[in-house]
């Protein structure tokens, strides 16, 4: 990357508005739950010091945390990958010049409007429960159904979907990034006499590879993070199949009271995904390209 | 176009920025006093509940009341957040479990007594093992509820069980199970994984009087367990309920299973409150007492307060949200403005004028008095405590689902309770 | 030959796109059927078309519950979500912008640092950033929406655009330069230009999750009077009490209308990029 030096002033002005609200609005309450995870704090009461003990209860087996983070690496790696795949799928193909691609973007997008909406978790059970809609076209033709909610070792696939089938805003970053490539790499390419699947791997995705980093970066930290979808469909069952992370906090900060214990199992997840983040930074080194390093 | 969009786009920015900084603009003018009231429910409850708060606001012109008012979901966790940052309404609807939960973390509700409420009405009992912490009263109960047990008559004639039968744990399983041998898609109860934890309850109550004793302690034996956890595995076995796989994904939902919706479940264990929203539409639906061993300590029939109204220690207003509570419990206009919106009054004469009125319904009025006739001891405030109830679910959870005997679900249950409670 | 297969591919994804769709909008269509169901046959039975069509929940759904109906929720869901998107396009191209094309000292901690704030879960900030709010006087108002917006507290939106400037070549920059821009000139003529359908996505999607704010919006809002949809789509689904589902699913239905037609009319401004205003490498 070029540096400038004489630039370094105006950087600061432009990052202001963040510096500000970071410092104002992000700190405190930041800097106060680091305090939390420190304390017996029960909500109501005033926080009360107890040193490490909530980080040594946690990690001398604690199985609900074991339990969850199991279940949330697993959704991790199922989610991710599978929505930046898909959304990254359906960007190429609506790239091409095809009639009513504003109808299609628009329908592709909808899922992720519908994002958290009361109707969803009621749709799902509706889709997937034992004599669901699914099981119904699948015994039509002559397979067997299942319990897509209700089998812990297929639960957690089925509430996956809700999240890959909301790849809308992957999708579109991905169009957005698709319409930034210069025309002249593909035309230089044909005339190299390139094939459809070596101008994807080698111009398509490389110049993608700064919207592939973002898009991945920000479904893991959302990932890690996620529990709406097991919240408002399966609530952790069946036998906590779907018990991810952000459930356990759920329960522990607000059920049980235990708000200092909650807090210090989020510095943990915190660490986790700092670590996960700044090893998938790390690797982008060799992987993406930026027009700035052109 | 573009121009008047931006206009637009301006009016709408500053008209946000304007309404977002009127946040404070309460009433400060002397004499005059703002009390805020909050509580879920439907529309069922959130209307008669404003009507009675105009009507209070007619006969005191100088207090204003304002509902704060809205769906179950995040309504706790809301409420938690509020008395953390002591921003909580003045007059708040609890469900009874938080009161003990809650009290138990600091004095956050206003102690109340006879000098403010007229305590007659209610029935001292009731007061005492509900609305109290360490011996103060907290809070006013809006209604009774009881457990109840809903019949499909239809669905058992069809199968030929007699509708009348006075269930037994027994014929459960003997009467029971024709309903499933008849039909494998058709199941005797309905069981989501929350409802077989109430079973257990009951049972382990029978048994041993409980689950989880006030001394904070385990209150039954691993015998005992293992006994329960056998009865229950014939549920599984004969058909009784269908499989875990198939039901869990109703947790706190049974009445949005299909299977029950179509007639193909015969009866259910419910909450006389939530009872017409399990009926729906079904005609065909009776009331029955729920079973009860011989010799049983307690019959482990819950009756408990609907909700509970507490007054806020933070309020700026006590006084006069006290004055609010006793009006929306005694006064008879209040009474019958709110009608059954919080369950069956817990008032002498909120019942008596209730009744007179035909406000409650024949069905309601049965399943009530059925279970206060049937009522067991109150569970002790560890019972009722959500990590110990998340505690016997789990297990519950696993035995359901065929990983544990009953043998390992008693000896884990007791196990894992003992540890539970030791930690909290 | 060749011609014939190109069109026969065509076809191919045409099916494709259009079976995918279907998929997508299922919900959609399901959700209309629903608002005309009873309870009873949204739970029991599986047809997409009603069998015996219950009509009037969008009429009795608008008016709400209580005091307010749907009206004076979409009117507050506007006074809310447009304010906190434009401050966050605007913030987030500023921020974003210093981040792609300045060097300062300390830039790659405090890029870490504002990517590190999405990464604590939102559970335990909850009651800290409450408190906070609070003794800001900011509860009950749409201020802690529309204040983090004006000051960057998205970086979700601050790094995504930082990687639309960082995919857009420093030739551009370096032409400004040569002109006698000043940055801001690079960035306000030069730049965003290239940058539509970055901004566009911006939009979309901080309307869309405004839009659809539950939980903090649960939190911070107390009035009835203030409650966004949101807050209207659930504020009569009770536990215990019987409600109408219908009504809540005509509610959802007209809730999604404005994102939809938001995204489906600015997308005009979406196809405009470097590959389109014919900007060479």
């Amino acid at each position: 990357m070029v540096i400038r030096k004489k630039y370094s002033f105006p950087g600061y002005i432009y990052i202001m508005p963040w510096l500000i609200g970071f410092l104002v609005l992000q700190l405190v309450p930041l800097v106060r739950s680091f305090w939390y995870s420190f304390t017996d704090f029960q909500l109501l009461g005033d926080p009360k010091f107890v040193g490490l003990d909530n980080y040594r209860k946690i990690f001398s087996g604690d199985l609900s945390f074991l339990k969850s983070l199991q279940v949330t690496a697993a959704y991790v790696l199922i989610a991710v990958p599978c929505k930046i795949a898909f959304a990254l799928a359906i960007a190429v193909i609506l790239n091409q010049k095809i009639k009513g691609i504003n109808l299609f973007r628009t329908l592709y997008y909808i899922p992720s409007i519908l994002g958290g909406s009361v109707s969803i978790a009621v749709l799902w059970k509706y889709l997937f429960m034992n004599q669901g809609v699914l099981n119904n076209l699948l015994t039509s033709i002559g397979l067997p159904g299942a319990d897509w909610l209700g089998d812990p070792n297929l639960a957690l696939g089925t509430v996956s979907l809700v999240t890959i089938w909301q790849f809308g805003s992957s999708m579109l970053l991905f169009l957005a990034g698709l319409k930034q490539i210069p025309e002249s790499l593909y035309e230089a390419a044909r005339i190299d006499g390139a094939g459809k699947m070596r101008i994807f791997w080698k111009i398509t995705l490389p110049q993608l590879s700064s919207i592939v980093l973002f898009n991945l970066i920000m479904q893991m930290i959302n990932a890690f993070q996620d529990f709406t979808p097991a919240f408002v469909i399966t609530q952790g069952g069946p036998l906590k199949s779907t018990y991810l992370y952000g459930l356990m906090l759920y329960d522990h900060g607000f059920k049980f009271f235990r708000m200092g214990y909650a807090s210090a199992l989020s510095w943990i997840l915190f660490a986790i995904i700092l670590f996960f983040t700044g090893l998938t930074f790390k690797s982008s080194d060799s992987w993406v390209h930026y027009g700035d390093s052109l | 176009m573009k121009k008047n969009l931006m206009l637009f786009l301006i009016v709408l920015v500053t008209m946000g920025t304007m309404f977002a900084g009127g946040g404070k603009e309460s009433s400060k003018d002397s004499g005059s006093k703002t009390l805020r009231v909050s509580w879920w429910g439907s529309d069922s409850r959130h209307t008669p509940t404003l009507n009675a708060m105009a009507a209070y606001q007619r006969e005191n012109p100088n207090v204003r009341l304002e509902g704060e008012y809205g769906g179950w979901d995040g309504y706790y966790q809301k409420l938690v957040t509020q008395i953390a940052g002591r921003t909580a309404a003045d007059i708040i609807q609890i469900d009874q479990p938080w009161l003990n939960e809650l009290s138990a973390r600091g004095d956050v509700f206003v102690v109340l007594d006879r000098t403010m409420i007229d305590l007659d009405e209610f029935d001292v009992d009731f007061l005492n093992d509900y609305c109290t912490y360490n011996g103060k009263l907290l809070g006013l109960p809006t209604g009774i509820n009881v457990n109840t047990f809903l019949v499909d008559v239809t669905l058992l004639a069809d199968n030929g069980i007699d509708p009348d039968t006075v269930w037994t744990w027994e014929n459960i399983i003997t009467e029971g199970r024709k309903i499933h041998q008849n039909d494998p898609a058709a199941y005797f109860s309905s069981a989501s994984p929350d409802i077989m934890r109430y079973w257990f309850e009951i049972y382990i109550a029978q048994l041993a009087g409980a689950v989880v004793n006030s001394n904070k302690q385990v209150a039954f034996t691993e015998e005992q367990g293992t006994q329960a956890f056998a009865y229950f595995k014939q549920w599984f076995d004969e058909g009784i309920v269908a499989p875990f796989s198939q039901t869990s994904l109703f947790y706190q939902k049974f009445h949005e299973n299909p299977s029950w919706i179509n007639g193909k479940t015969a009866t259910a264990w419910d909450w006389v409150s939530s009872m017409d929203k399990a009926i729906g539409n079904k005609k065909n639906i009776e009331t029955r007492q729920l079973p009860v061993m011989e010799g049983a300590k307690n019959t482990g029939v819950l009756m408990r307060p609907s909700q509970i109204m507490v007054v806020n220690n933070s309020s700026v207003h006590k006084d006069e949200a006290i004055k609010v509570l006793d009006y929306l419990f005694t006064n008879h206009e209040a009474i019958e403005i709110l009608g059954t919106a919080r369950g069956i009054p817990a008032t002498v004469s909120g019942r008596r004028i209730l009744a007179e009125k035909n406000q409650i319904t024949a069905l309601a009025e049965k399943a009530t008095n059925d279970g206060i006739a049937q009522a067991g001891l109150p569970q002790s405030s560890w019972q009722m405590n959500s990590e110990v109830i998340q505690t016997m679910q789990d297990v519950i959870d696993e035995f359901g689902f065929g990983r544990l005997t009953p043998q390992q679900a008693s000896a884990k249950m007791i196990a894992n309770l003992t540890a539970t409670l030791t930690n909290l | 030959m060749i011609r014939q297969k190109h069109s026969f591919a065509k076809i191919a994804s045409y099916v494709l796109l259009i079976l995918l769709a279907y998929i997508m909008v299922y919900p959609l269509l399901w959700m209309i059927g629903a608002s005309f169901k009873s309870n009873e046959e949204i739970f029991g039975t599986l047809s997409l078309l009603p069998r015996n069509p219950v009509f009037g929940a969008f009429a009795s759904g608008w008016k709400g519950s209580g005091q307010y109906g749907f009206g004076t929720f979409f009117i507050n869901t506007f006074l809310m979500v447009v304010p906190t998107v434009l401050f966050t396009v605007f913030s987030s191209m500023l921020v974003g912008y210093g981040f792609a094309r300045f060097n300062f000292p300390l830039k790659k901690i405090l890029f870490i640092v504002m990517l590190s704030t999405m990464m604590l879960p939102a559970t335990v900030i909850i009651i800290p950033r409450y408190i906070f709010f609070r003794e800001l006087g900011w509860l009950d108002s749409y201020l802690p929406f529309i204040v983090p917006a004006l000051l960057g507290c998205f970086p979700f939106f601050n790094f995504m655009m930082v990687q639309f400037f960082r995919g857009l070549p420093l030739e551009i920059d370096e032409s400004g330069k040569l002109d006698g821009c000043n940055s801001f000139v690079i960035l306000k003529d030069l730049l965003l230009p290239l940058c539509k359908s970055a901004m566009f996505s911006v939009i979309v999607f901080q309307f869309v999750w405004t839009w659809n704010e539950f939980f903090n919006a649960l939190i911070y809002i107390s009035s009835v009077a203030k409650y966004p949809v949101a807050l209207g789509l659930r504020m009569t689904m009770d536990i215990s009490a019987e409600f109408d589902w219908n009504q809540i699913m005509a509610m959802s239905l007209l809730s999604i209308l404005p994102p939809v037609i938001l995204f489906f009319s600015a997308q005009k401004y979406f196809v405009e990029g470097i590959a389109t205003t014919g900007m060479k490498n």
